[in-house]
């Protein structure tokens, strides 16, 4: 964990956790993760959108996965040992599963450390702002935006 | 005093004491010399006076007052059940059934005073009384009343003083009490008589009762109350109440705890004596009928209130659950962690060598039976008897019947059949529309009844009954029942069929026309049924639930109209299937057979592929095609077909291969997946693997 990071983490700082998507770092607010399980069987639902690729079963529960990598717009996914199912709880609303290539690991970022008038949105709302860290720049995921404007695709 | 927190009881209350009411009035109009039943009327109607008021809803408690009135002096005797006062009693309810919904939106009972219902009680009391018809005569009758309800067996509570002797005096002991008191006292204690006096202004007397009772209990211990503790919880005792306590406090200090509580006025406290546990031995015999608890209060209730005679009437006040049921499921949970503590006894060690394999086995198979038994007990929790959806309907129809000016009398049976929670809260309307529809159209005039050589009073049966993993409500009336040909005209006429399709429909397809959207047959519309919009909902509300309706009548003879709805909505009986590597559940409810069909009987037409079974046109689908499944093997020889139907129509699923007949549970996929409404959720099957529910009905 780099030290910059650790000396701010009383004050004012958010926890994100470090994904990887194709080549590049996401963080996803710590307050939304649920529970990261490894790839498993997901059950393909018909006639669902291509970024859905179906759902599993989280201990009895059934939560429907997506695809970051093709709702993000680039190659479908190639599961490898690393490949984790995010389970995202966003407020009010019923847990979804986000596919992503890897977890790498739990970022403190400063309210000073993140950018939030990026204009480097090249995956429009999806980011809700651009953190900076020792190991360089994390995009923050807007995950409200990820889930909404799925559904308003899906209508 | 803000009263908002027990708003929630008091509507409760309220429906529950109306739902009492209703129904026993209706008893009353049949027969008008049931004891029992007027005073069971007059106590609900009193208990919702006494609520009411509290609430501080006036014209509510003005209303009932009056009711009270006419009650009383039913109850006395002094006036006669007739048609009109029942007619207008049950005015005067639906009059409270309006405050308490005005009550239950805004939390007001609104401006409406009801003046006409308020004044034709004064008006029958007058003229129901003999002698003095004067309009003053209601006021005594009033006030009279009032007071002869005041609640039951506050006569020993209220009417002593402070006096302690006196106070001593108010109350005996059975023998019982005596033995537990002289045993307290063998022990060091003392036992008291205290009479806690509440404040007039206090609005929950039977809250503020518990409080003292819990606080009595900190110091010592309860032998007996007066009134006893029913009577107080059901808030039947003016402002005071007293008990006889033990405790190893001091007279001092038993007091300081009951003032404690707050909103009491004063407490008075004697020390009950040897003298008062012996002395009283002898007179027990006499004594013992107006002492002891619960005679008391029956004794009270023969000059006032019929307070705990009557039995309470059981309604749905909240989720209640047989205790039976309860203990049957804290059992098995039992059960559950003996079983889980077998599992942990194994060792690992033992999972490997065989030998031992055997007992993990056992374990297991132990578990399974657990599993299912709990399985069965928690749904039977959420079954609740459909009498708590079909209680209210004997009214309805009394209303009809003066309504319509139709003889007619409801029947019902089955009450006690169970449905699962969720389907019984949405069943009410159309049953209520059915039914309304049995009365307005199914049966005749009374004229038209006697020229058809029928009894006069036409009958209108519903009747519940379980059948497999369906319950079915069947709603029969012996009317006129539907006329086919003047469905067919109408549906001509509508444009709703064409002469051609006229021709060759079967009755039963003409009498489902009564289904379509905006068909009413009733030629005059009245505001009972008639306007169009009945039966399609009644059908489209059914099929939600997960059940299906049809419709079967006779001319001349009547119709009946059967709901089936399934025993519950989250677990189902499915047949599984398998469709290149994965698999399907469909509802056991909408196949009608499994065929196998070779390759060389499918016939074409329209392009489109179909099979002719047993003289019936079905057509196929491909259901690998539909869901888009990889690697699907279904070119063989020869198909397995699953024929679903959706009321008449039917079609053919084609599947890869059968697995077998499962229970499933049914689960949610969520809002986020859009699938086309052709997946209705999804299941959990028991390697943890989920498969997808196929709506047949959109398939068809």
């Amino acid at each position: 964990m780099a030290d910059n990071n650790m000396v701010a983490s009383t004050l004012d700082t958010t926890q994100y956790i470090g994904v990887i998507i194709g080549n590049e770092q996401y963080g996803i607010d710590i307050k939304y993760i649920d529970n990261i399980v490894k790839m498993q069987r997901i059950t393909r639902v018909p006639k669902a959108q291509p970024y859905f690729y179906g759902v599993i079963n989280i201990r009895g529960e059934i939560i429907p996965v997506m695809s970051l990598r093709v709702k993000f717009g680039l190659e479908p996914d190639e599961f490898s040992k690393k490949t984790r199912i995010l389970i995202v709880k966003p407020e009010q609303q019923a847990p979804v599963g986000f596919i992503v290539d890897e977890v790498r690991e739990v970022i403190n970022l400063a309210d000073e450390d993140i950018d939030k008038s990026s204009n480097t949105a090249e995956q429009g709302s999806f980011i809700s702002g651009v953190g900076k860290h020792s190991k360089g720049l994390i995009s923050l995921m807007n995950v409200a935006a990820v889930i909404t404007e799925k559904e308003a695709a899906a209508n | 005093m803000d009263v908002s927190q027990y708003l929630e009881i008091f509507i409760e209350e309220t429906k529950e004491h109306l739902q009492s009411l209703n129904e026993q009035l209706l008893v009353l109009e049949k027969e008008p010399d049931n004891k029992e039943t007027i005073n069971e009327i007059f106590r609900a109607a009193h208990s919702l006076k006494g609520m009411a008021g509290t609430m501080g809803y006036k014209r509510m408690q003005k209303l009932t007052h009056d009711m009270e009135n006419v009650f009383q002096e039913i109850r006395n005797e002094k006036m006669k059940v007739s048609s009109t006062l029942v007619d207008g009693l049950f005015r005067g309810l639906d009059a409270l059934e309006e405050y308490l919904d005005n009550i239950v939106n805004n939390q007001d009972e609104g401006t409406n005073d009801n003046q006409d219902i308020i004044d034709l009680f004064q008006k029958e009391l007058q003229d129901g009384l003999s002698g003095g018809a004067t309009p003053e005569a209601s006021a005594p009758a009033s006030t009279e009343a009032s007071a002869a309800s005041a609640p039951a067996a506050t006569a020993t509570a209220t009417a002593a003083a402070a006096d302690p002797k006196e106070l001593l005096d108010s109350f005996t002991l059975t023998e019982q009490e005596k033995n537990l008191i002289n045993k307290a006292r063998s022990q060091e204690q003392q036992a008291y008589i205290v009479r806690i006096n509440i404040q007039d202004t206090c609005v929950l007397k039977a809250a503020r009762a518990f409080l003292v009772f819990k606080a009595i209990e900190s110091v010592g211990e309860t032998i007996k109350s007066m009134p006893d503790a029913q009577a107080i919880e059901d808030e039947k005792f003016d402002f005071s109440f007293s008990v006889v306590i033990t405790s190893k406090k001091t007279m001092e200090e038993v007091q300081a705890a009951v003032m404690n509580v707050s909103e009491v006025k004063s407490v008075d406290i004697a020390l009950i004596d040897e003298s008062k546990c012996e002395a009283k031995a002898h007179e027990e015999q006499t004594a013992d009928k107006a002492a002891s608890g619960t005679a008391n209060a029956a004794a009270a209730a023969q000059t006032k209130a019929p307070a705990s005679t009557s039995k309470k009437p059981v309604v749905n006040r909240s989720v209640r659950v047989d205790i039976d049921k309860l203990d049957d499921l804290m059992n098995l949970v039992s059960e559950l962690i003996i079983a889980k503590n077998g599992l942990v006894s194994i060792s690992p060690a033992d999972l490997v060598r065989d030998d031992k394999n055997s007992s993990f086995r056992d374990q297991v198979e132990y578990l399974e039976r657990i599993t299912t038994n709990i399985h069965q007990s928690v749904m039977k929790v959420r079954m609740v008897p459909i009498e708590s959806v079909v209680n209210r309907f004997p009214r309805m129809i009394r209303d009809l019947s003066k309504k319509l000016d139709k003889k007619m009398e409801l029947f019902m049976s089955g009450e006690e059949t169970e449905l699962d929670r969720t389907v019984i809260d949405e069943i009410g309307d159309p049953l209520q529309h059915i039914l309304r529809n049995a009365a307005d159209h199914g049966l005749e005039t009374n004229e038209e009844r006697i020229k058809a050589g029928k009894p006069e009073v036409g009958s209108i049966f519903l009747s519940a009954y379980q059948e497999g993993n369906n319950v079915v409500i069947e709603v029969r009336d012996d009317g006129h029942g539907i006329d086919v040909e003047k469905v067919k005209a109408k549906a001509l006429e509508r444009g709703t069929i064409t002469p051609d399709q006229a021709e060759t429909m079967s009755d039963k397809e003409i009498i489902d026309l009564l289904f379509r959207p905006s068909f009413s047959t009733a030629e005059k519309i009245s505001d009972i049924s008639g306007r169009g919009v009945g039966l399609d909902v009644v059908k489209t509300k059914i099929e939600a639930l997960g059940g299906s309706v049809e419709c079967r009548s006779v001319l001349g003879e009547g119709s009946t109209f059967i709901i089936r709805l399934p025993l519950t909505l989250a677990i189902i009986q499915s047949l599984m299937v398998v469709l290149g590597n994965e698999k399907y559940a469909i509802p056991l409810g909408s196949i009608q057979t499994i065929e196998d069909i070779p390759t060389t009987d499918i016939k074409y037409v329209e392009g489109k592929e179909v099979i002719n079974l047993r003289g019936t046109v079905i057509p196929l689908v491909r259901l690998d095609k539909i869901l888009d499944v990889p690697n699907s093997k279904q070119d063989q020889e020869s198909l397995t077909v699953v024929i679903v139907a959706k009321g008449d129509k039917q079609a053919g699923l084609i599947v890869d291969d059968l697995i077998g007949q499962l229970e499933i549970v049914i689960k949610s996929i969520g809002k986020y997946i859009n699938n086309s409404k052709m997946i209705s959720g999804a299941t959990i099957l028991g390697d943890g693997e989920i498969a997808l529910i196929l709506d047949a009905n959109t398939l068809v």
